[in-house]
């Protein structure tokens, strides 16, 4: 094809250009220089390690060592120059030096501590260096030692609490569970509501494949599930993460960047003799919180056999289905099926806690090891780490090979290069995931707790439990399923300083993985299991291929216009191209012995490939204007055209503009007497406009004809699926306004952000009338708004030398609408297979949208008289019924609900707000600290409670069981007496968190071995303040889905965690 | 100059990349409207696609007709109320919501079938040049074309009869006539022999004059237009057998979706027969659509590859006992009957095996009769709505209805993109 020729060769091109630059004399004529040198200290004396000196206006610079101290050498010829020292967490300063009179300079520095960080430099979103002082939005940084000794391994999990405006949600407790972000809340139901993830220039793949649950319905109701791939990152390289929240800021990266944006920085070598840092941790993780059963030893009905298998002994709780014969022998005990009198009987049996044969105590390893160093020309920095952490459910796990080289090579005086590689390979052991009724959990809650599920026969195979139902151990201990990615992302950068204040710079980033996804399912060796759940064994493999890469290109330039006015001009083209295949092949009735697709003799499904390949052309520009250093303001614009698009639509516009006011660089701030305990005063406004392509596949405009295999033949099939060939992106319209403040010398910094999100051509899988000629078609409809208030105080109550106490408070509020969407009250239902989840008009996203309970006027269950099987009535809790297209609620002339069950908004998803606390002490060598997390305000659909009441199972039989509720209760809730009482599921999640609880110990230099030696112990989840019934309201069976969230069908926990921590260097 | 050099090598790869850059991919994975509406081959593939549509999987009108007839006709009955939609429509009456998927799908998919029969009718004339192969496809695109607009008036009061944007409602009796009309189309089409180059690529699992005629009797006796239907029933040769096929990859809908799992649905007892309707405890059909084999099967419904009757020869004698009986032929019409009762050498071994009737030689006695073996020989194969309301059995408003909807609200999804022509819900 003609992309791929062109792609290969220009391929060639810039390998060519590398070679080439591989064979140039690197510069190194050494000659009498001028050199400034050093220490750079804090503001109580201590050595700052690491921190920056660059030389004003030309691209030099170095870093100061262990002892804080520095040497940069400056061009021959120069006689003054200005030195910028800065330093994370503290005020930059300038200093002139004059170099006249000699050739070598002493300049020791001290650093001011400044909690707001107004000086820290950033570029998400502005494309080159800015101070955080200019910037018209808000943006947090996360540094490294925030992503240290976090008890995860996964970069995203340990954000949690650290990001302003950020809902981070671990979906799953799997050792590689799903992570979700949301920033500022969803902006999008068909698409991907994460933001978008740069990894040094590269722009990486984040999406959640599923090629390991192909045969459960795990992903066919708007789910996402499983692991996402930022889990491939590795936490111990990153250096710096910043995180702009959504369009206002984000403008510049056009179709992608409506989420926000995620940028991480991973570590360089510095000029230096060689570091060498080995750490290395084990962990142990187990379930946090047990679920309780029914414990009651006697169950309703008359047992059919000895070990309970005929069909009258399933689901006793809720029905009769007791044999002719059992009937014959115990008459007048209610009607046969569903429906009917329940058996009133009880007999003894044994009950179980199936926990402790699903959960295991998990154990896990964490060890990296990093060389860096190099020369004035030549930075480099290599690392190689493994870790494996086991699952809390047996038989899981995950483990990760990664290795990654940064080399950054000086070219000449204005010529540079770096390349990164970094390779990972991430494998897993994996059960099914939840929503399905053979995951390790289903399988334990959708059956009674009556059978004892370890016993065995003469030969060892496990017997049955409840007939349909699978033996949770046949899944722990039988099924195989394994995960494997083998992944590549590299970069390769140039940065070219042709003349002063013109910067050019070119990123080509490859992010390339490869994912296979192997499930076995051996054959059931008893019977009566249902066949959905693949009773003759099951084997299938899976395929994803990703590849992307990313062309960008930009020049800055930047003059003084005057001495008060400062211009930078950045220009940029932006060229993306991905690919992605898929393919699967599956089988059922398994031969003995063989584990692989040769073991199917039931070739059930056919083979399936599927290609998907799309670009994005993307062009932009931006002024930036500051006056003095109190006033900047900023304009860009960019235009993007993807393939995806309709052939009309690709030439989308997306503008921004914004301002930073710092009033507190004014003179007559910095004279009157407030400035002693007012420090900074920034106002800033931004707006800005950005979309988002995901919601629109690679093919969507075009109306599409599959050709499929039918009983040997080819059958041509419209899909019922329209083209809709003037598809474009959603368009995100943000606008935020806030200050920065800081008082009593920066000890205490106040930041604050009102925005406000509209959302439009809200793309929708809008369903047509039939009688058109097809059932669905993706439209540009309805539109969607977020609103909220993001707040963040840090205070330093306490700095001294031996003494050092910081706190960070983190308070974002949410508020999402869903508008224009039709569909009348019910709106549009987001989640099959019986969930309510849905998107109505005037409502947050994915609200449960279902039946209530009837009520007395005092609030009240409203209950009615239902026949028993002896003749009497009982009375029990029925929906709320009337007319469901009003909503009206009517009651007949007893009193009794009339019409149709009426479905109202049972709960939310969403929290209204989210919080964090952290605090942390340092005490000489001893540090201590604590995070805490909140998300409140926000429901969740229990499905676990609606299977275990069923079956018998959960406390509320249990109260069934022993009168304190009456016969049929349960029945009457789970919708087999009356329709299904959903709102008895649904059930508030808010929840505080000790997120991370972390005791270091730093021995500081021992001897000459080790330069320095951390000692860390920390917990992770360790405790929730919730009233939640389940395992844990942080949780979604749906996975990594924008749509559907809240949802808990036998998902798996998240763990508590301990983990004991050492980190060495040499 | 160096930088020269440098900004070259720079841009150089960078224009490439712009040049190189693509917007109009083509969609490697499926074929688009154009191509295939275009092409004879396209077209051709488009019969076995209605098929597959109106087939494969547990949405397709197949499997919604048999089981939202089945559990509106107490034919079969639900295992898990967890199957939360099959359970309203067996609880029946106002428990029906527009919004039922048992119902959706098989609305759905029946319109779309007949827009898939539309665009075939519409594009063959002009793309197909052989006559023969013409002639061929238009005769199969009428036929499914009339088995969808048919199907869609037992289950609707009122049906669209064409595929367009804000389509019209037409009631069910125009809806018969057009299937009927659709069929004579098809048969005008089979004067000229089905072409070898079509039947190669789409099987002859359809013996398709037989298979049209037999829909034509259908139809027609639905209509009431007696003769037509007793002529139509009569032309079928009842030696030939036309069958939906299945396969491991495209299972028996009936058989995969529901009786393997033993957790959906499953027969009643004596076919949910009871009183003058009960069947005799010899009945051969008993063993043939009540009793299950080693993986639950029953009926059509045995096995992943097992097929479905088309249409059977019993009901094609039925019909004609119907007609003989409604035109008060009594003695004819139990003649035609006990071709039934006594049957051991039916096409597809559905096999009553009895002694001959001797019952009342009433009208209404026989046409009971002819009901009850209706009910029984044609068990799950969707008609039952139809028959009852027919007969006038005891309906949902009745005392100990046999039915618990006369007719199906329409789909919301209908309503909702369709509003000005959707007719109003039937109250039940």
């Amino acid at each position: 094809m003609i992309i791929k020729g062109l792609l290969n060769r220009s391929w060639q091109r810039i390998l060519f250009f590398v070679a080439l630059i591989g064979l140039l004399p690197l510069l190194a004529a050494a000659q009498t220089v001028p050199i400034v040198s050093g220490t750079v200290t804090d503001d109580l004396g201590d050595p700052l390690v690491g921190a920056a000196v660059i030389l004003k206006g030309i691209p030099t610079g170095t870093v100061t060592d262990l002892d804080g101290a520095y040497s940069i050498a400056l061009p021959s010829g120069t006689t003054t120059a200005e030195l910028i020292f800065s330093y994370l967490g503290y005020s930059s300063r300038t200093e002139r030096v004059d170099l006249s009179n000699s050739n070598k300079v002493q300049l020791d520095v001290q650093l001011q501590s400044d909690v707001t960080r107004l000086d820290e430099v950033v570029v998400t979103g502005v494309s080159s260096a800015t101070s955080r002082k200019q910037l018209g939005n808000a943006i947090s940084t996360v540094d490294a030692a925030d992503l240290e000794n976090t008890g995860t391994g996964n970069v995203l999990g340990a954000l949690s609490g650290k990001v302003m405006g950020a809902l981070i949600t671990q979906n799953s407790g799997d050792p590689g569970g799903g992570v979700s972000i949301r920033l500022r809340g969803t902006s999008t139901i068909n698409g991907s509501s994460d933001p978008l993830y740069i990894v040094d220039g590269v722009i990486v793949d984040n999406s959640s494949q599923n090629v390991i649950n192909l045969n459960a319905d795990a992903q066919g109701t708007g789910f996402a599930a499983g692991q996402n791939r930022l889990i491939d990152i590795n936490p111990h390289d990153i250096e710096r993460i910043e995180v702009i929240n959504g369009a206002a800021a984000a403008a510049i990266y056009g179709s992608l960047a409506s989420n926000g944006v995620v940028q991480i920085f991973t570590k360089k070598g510095a000029a230096g003799k060689p570091q060498i840092n080995f750490s290395t941790s084990i962990s142990v993780s187990d379930l946090r919180q047990r679920l309780d059963f029914n414990m009651d030893p006697m169950r309703f009905g008359y047992p059919g056999s000895p070990r309970l298998f005929t069909a009258g002994d399933r689901l006793t709780m809720i029905a009769d289905l007791r044999s002719a014969a059992d009937k014959a022998a115990n008459p007048g005990t209610g009607v046969s099926a569903l429906g009917g009198a329940l058996v009133e009987n009880q007999y003894p049996v044994t009950r179980y806690d199936y926990q402790d044969n699903i959960f295991q105590t998990a154990l896990g390893t964490d060890n990296y090891l990093s060389i860096a160093g190099g020369t004035e020309s030549t930075k480099y920095y290599g690392s190689i780490s493994y870790s494996k952490n086991e699952g809390i459910i047996r038989n899981t796990d995950f483990q990760k090979y990664a290795a990654k080289l940064r080399v950054d090579q000086k070219l000449s005086e204005w010529a540079r290069m770096s390349i990164g590689l970094n390779y990972v390979n991430s494998s897993s052991q994996d059960m099914p995931n939840g929503n399905n009724f053979f995951s390790p959990i289903s399988t334990m809650i959708i059956i009674d707790n009556v059978w004892d599920i370890t016993e065995r026969d003469e030969v060892g195979n496990l017997l049955h439990v409840e007939p349909v139902r699978m033996n949770p151990l046949s899944v722990i201990e039988g099924f195989d399923i394994t995960q494997n990615t083998n992944r590549f992302i590299g970069d390769l950068q140039f940065s070219l300083f042709p003349v002063k204040g013109l910067t050019l710079k070119y990123i080509l980033g490859l992010d390339v993985y490869s994912l296979r996804g192997n499930t076995y399912q051996p054959r059931v060796p008893y019977t009566g299991v249902s066949a959905a759940f693949f009773p003759d064994g099951y084997v299938a493999v899976a395929n994803s291929n990703i590849f992307k890469v990313n062309n960008d290109f930009t020049a800055n330039y930047s003059w003084d216009i005057s001495d008060d006015f400062k211009s930078t001009t950045t220009a940029g083209v932006s060229i993306w191209y991905d690919r992605s295949d898929f393919s699967s092949a599956e089988g059922r009735d398994l031969a003995p012995f063989v584990t692989t697709l040769a073991a199917a003799t039931n070739l059930f499904a056919a083979p399936r490939e599927s290609i998907s390949e799309a670009t994005i052309n993307g062009y932009f520009l931006q002024e930036s204007i500051g006056f003095k250093d109190f006033l900047f303001l900023t304009l860009a614009g960019r235009i993007d055209g993807s393939s995806r698009f309709g052939e009309d639509e690709r030439n989308q516009f997306y503008p921004k503009a914004s301002a930073s006011l710092v009033l507190s660089e004014l003179d007559f701030w910095k004279n009157a007497s407030i400035a002693n305990n007012w420090n900074t005063l920034k106002l800033r406004f931004s707006y800005g406009q950005a979309g988002n392509l995901t919601g629109i596949g690679a093919f969507t405009r075009f109306t599409n004809y599959a050709t499929l295999g039918y009983l040997g033949r080819s059958a041509i099939v419209p899909s019922s699926s329209l083209g809709n060939p003037g598809i474009r992106p959603e368009q995100q319209t943000e606008i935020e306004f806030g200050a920065d403040l800081s008082f009593l010398k920066n000890r205490l910094g106040l930041s604050v952000t009102y925005y406000t999100q509209e959302i439009t051509d809200l793309l929708l899988d809008r369903n047509l009338s039939p009688s058109s000629g097809g059932a669905s078609i993706i439209e540009n409809i309805g539109e969607m708004s977020n609103k909220g208030v993001e707040l963040m105080l840090n205070i330093n109550p306490v700095r001294t030398k031996d003494f050092n106490w910081e706190v960070g408070v983190a308070y974002n509020t949410f508020q999402n609408e869903v508008r224009n969407i039709g569909g009348g009250r019910a709106g549009i239902l987001l989640r099959g297979g019986g969930g309510t989840q849905s998107a109505i008009d005037g409502q947050p996203l994915g609200v449960f949208f279902g039946v209530q309970y009837a009520r007395n006027p005092d609030g009240s269950l409203l209950l009615r008289p239902v026949p028993t099987a002896d003749g009497g009535t009982v009375m029990l809790p029925q929906v709320a019924r009337g007319d469901d297209v009003t909503g009206e609620l009517q009651y007949d002339a007893d009193g009794q609900p009339s019409g149709t069950p009426v479905r109202t908004i049972l709960g939310d998803p969403n929290p209204d707000w989210t919080g964090s606390v952290l605090n942390e002490f340092r005490y000489k060598r001893f540090g201590l600290r604590v995070l805490f997390d909140a998300v409140w305000g926000f429901d969740i659909w229990n499905w676990n409670s609606i299977t275990s009441n069923n079956v018998g199972a959960s406390p509320l039989s249990e109260q069934e069981l022993r009168g304190e509720v009456p016969r049929g209760w349960v029945a009457a809730i789970g919708g087999f007496i009356g329709p299904r009482i959903q709102e008895q599921h649904v059930e508030d999640g808010s929840f505080i968190k000790l997120r991370e609880i972390g005791f270091t110990y730093n021995a500081g230099k021992i001897g000459n071995v080790f330069s320095n030696l951390t000692i860390s112990l920390m917990g992770r989840n360790l405790v929730s303040f919730d009233d939640y019934t389940g395992y844990d309201p942080e949780t979604n069976s749906a996975g990594q889905s924008s749509k559907v969230r809240g949802d808990d069908f036998g998902n798996v926990p998240i763990p508590r965690t301990f983990q004991l921590g050492l980190n060495a260097s040499f | 100059m160096k930088i020269k050099k440098y900004l070259s090598y720079l841009l150089l790869p960078l224009l490439l990349l712009v040049v190189s850059c693509e917007q109009d991919i083509p969609n490697p994975n499926a074929a688009t409207d154009e191509q295939i509406l275009n092409s004879t081959e396209g077209l051709i593939g488009m019969i076995n696609g209605m098929k597959y549509r109106y087939t494969a999987g547990g949405a397709s009108g197949l499997y919604s007709g048999i089981s939202g007839n089945g559990l509106t006709t107490r034919e079969l009955v639900v295992l898990n109320a967890g199957n939360a939609d099959l359970a309203q429509m067996e609880n029946g009456f106002d428990n029906v919501a527009p919004s039922n998927s048992v119902i959706s799908n098989l609305w759905t998919n029946l319109n779309l079938l007949r827009s898939d029969a539309q665009k075939i009718l519409d594009n063959a004339p002009g793309v197909i040049v052989d006559a023969g192969t013409r002639s061929s496809v238009l005769a199969y695109a009428y036929f499914f074309n009339a088995l969808s607009v048919g199907t869609l008036a037992q289950f609707w009061e009122q049906v669209p009869l064409t595929t367009e944007i804000d389509a019209k409602f037409s009631s069910r009796t125009a809806a018969l006539e057009e299937a009927v009309r659709l069929l004579g189309e098809a048969s005008t089409q089979l004067n000229t022999p089905l072409s070898p180059a079509v039947t190669a690529k789409v099987g002859t699992d359809i013996d398709l004059p037989n298979a049209v005629r037999a829909l034509s009797a259908r139809y027609n006796l639905m209509l009431g237009n007696l003769d037509a239907a007793s002529a139509a029933a009569s032309a079928v040769d009842l030696a030939s057998k036309s069958v939906f096929k299945f396969d491991n990859i495209i299972p028996n809908p009936v058989f995969r979706s529901s009786l393997i799992t033993q957790n959906v649905y499953d027969v009643r007892m004596l076919f949910g027969l009871s009183g003058a309707l009960e069947p005799d405890p010899a009945d051969g059909r008993i063993d043939f659509y009540l009793t299950p084999n080693a993986n639950s099967g029953k009926g059509f419904f045995t096995a992943d590859d097992a097929s479905v009757p088309v249409y059977l020869p019993g009901e094609m004698i039925l019909i004609r006992a119907e007609v003989l009986a409604r035109q008060d032929k009594v003695g004819d019409a139990v003649t035609e009957l006990n071709k039934v009762l006594t049957k051991t050498d039916d096409t597809f071994g559905v096999n009553a095996g009895l002694p001959a009737y001797s019952g009342a030689m009433d009208k209404d006695a026989v046409l009971q009769e002819i009901y009850k073996n209706r009910c029984i020989e044609l068990f799950m194969s969707g008609l039952k709505l139809e028959d009852s309301r027919r007969f006038a059995r005891p309906g949902p408003n009745d005392a100990n209805p046999e039915r618990t909807r006369n007719f199906y609200p329409y789909p919301t999804v209908e309503r909702d993109n369709n509003p000005d022509n959707t007719p109003a819900d039937p109250p039940v």
